[in-house]
């Protein structure tokens, strides 16, 4: 056999497997672009679930920045949200020792509840603990919060839920009134680690 | 099934090393479905890579599993060109291969759910760690080329002594790295045996 056959063979070799190749980059652009269009819906609807809640929510990373302040927080707390969004958690609560403890639940005496633990990773909220919420040159309200967490792909996700309360006679009310205390409606927050 | 690469690296070893005479007879030869025209991201049956040895092995007039422990350490050497990244902050042998079940496979499968890969247990014992490598096909061979280029990748003082288990059919044994200065001898102590 000469060698510009065997080399010809080599190219006819290599041609097929080019196409080989081309048919499963094909297929797999396909898969990404769907998996991509699915998780786009899916932030979507997230997305909208967060932002029509009742509830106030509050994203934040681990080392405590908002990521995620939705309409209902932003109301909570007489904020606007682009006023609120890459700022420290901390300047929404008053200091103290209960807030830390409810906002960085590692050094909480209140761990999360480890052996509620669902079939879909999310654990049982932790017992809820008084904070009080800060608007700033506006005033203070009563919040109550409570640790959840759902182990997600990337870590941890702890969500907090809490509900403000009319102090002192921490009478749960359903929407926010707006008022000096502050009183009514909920907040809730979550933290990435 | 096996994942292309293994193949497309086959076909180069041969074509580097033994010219493309050689490599052109083991591919027309080997009765293979594929007729030596794979892909790195396809994936193939490992019956083609057992005929494709076979058919180099009739060529040169080389035995089978000699020709497969080559092959894998040439492998090895290409793992390390291509995928540097899995050899970063390692420098010794006993301490990189258990990361081929622990890390590397993991990798590899979210890459390729479709992937079928053997097992490789590890479990270290007065200084000698044991692979115990399990597989649906029989690539023990190769797996003896991969952890031998392994050892001299790292420059670790060891030799390496297989002990087959199983059907003995190269799909089942246990690699045992021992140190140069070591006393054992096979078979494993007991105490060091699961």
């Amino acid at each position: 056999m000469s060698e510009i056959t065997l080399w010809q063979r080599r190219f006819d070799r290599e041609r097929r497997a080019r196409k080989e190749a081309e048919t499963l980059l094909e297929e797999k652009s396909r898969e990404t672009f769907e998996a991509n269009q699915r998780l786009r819906e899916q932030a979507e609807q997230t997305r909208a679930i967060v932002e029509t809640a009742a509830e106030g929510i509050i994203g934040y990373n681990q080392n405590g920045i908002v990521r995620t302040f939705n309409a209902a927080a932003a109301e909570i707390f007489q904020r606007p949200q682009e006023e609120i969004i890459g700022t420290a958690i901390g300047k929404l609560f008053e200091n103290g020792e209960a807030a830390s403890r409810a906002l960085f639940p590692r050094t909480s005496k209140r761990p999360l509840n480890e052996d509620a633990t669902s079939p879909s990773g999310s654990r049982s909220p932790t017992d809820a603990v008084e904070v009080e919420g800060a608007r700033g040159p506006h005033g203070r309200f009563a919040c109550e919060l409570a640790v959840s967490r759902v182990d997600g792909q990337n870590g941890p996700l702890f969500t907090r839920l809490g509900s403000r309360f009319d102090s002192p006679q921490k009478t749960r009310i359903k929407a926010p009134t707006g008022t000096e205390n502050g009183i009514g409606g909920s907040v809730g927050c979550w933290n990435r680690t | 099934m096996m994942k292309g690469i293994v193949f497309t690296e086959l076909i180069e070893m041969v074509e580097e090393d033994l010219g493309i005479v050689i490599a052109d007879r083991m591919i027309s030869h080997s009765g293979t479905q594929h007729q030596g025209a794979y892909t790195a991201v396809g994936t193939y049956d490992h019956g083609e890579l057992i005929r494709l040895v076979m058919s180099l092995s009739r060529e040169t007039a080389i035995p089978v599993p000699d020709l497969v422990r080559v092959f894998g350490k040439h492998l090895f050497k290409r793992f390390v060109a291509l995928y540097p990244q899995f050899f970063v902050g390692v420098d010794v042998a006993v301490s990189f291969l258990p990361l081929i079940e622990s890390y590397i496979h993991v990798e590899v499968r979210k890459l390729y759910p479709d992937a079928e890969l053997p097992t490789f247990e590890c479990s270290e014992c007065e200084g000698v760690l044991s692979m115990t490598y399990q597989s649906n096909g029989p690539f023990a061979d190769l797996a003896e080329g991969l952890i031998l280029a392994c050892a001299d990748h790292f420059g670790d003082p060891i030799r390496v002594e297989r002990e087959e288990r199983g059907l003995e059919d190269g799909t089942h044994a246990a690699f045992h790295l021992v140190p140069h200065s070591h006393p054992m001898h096979l078979p494993v102590e007991p105490a060091c045996q699961k």
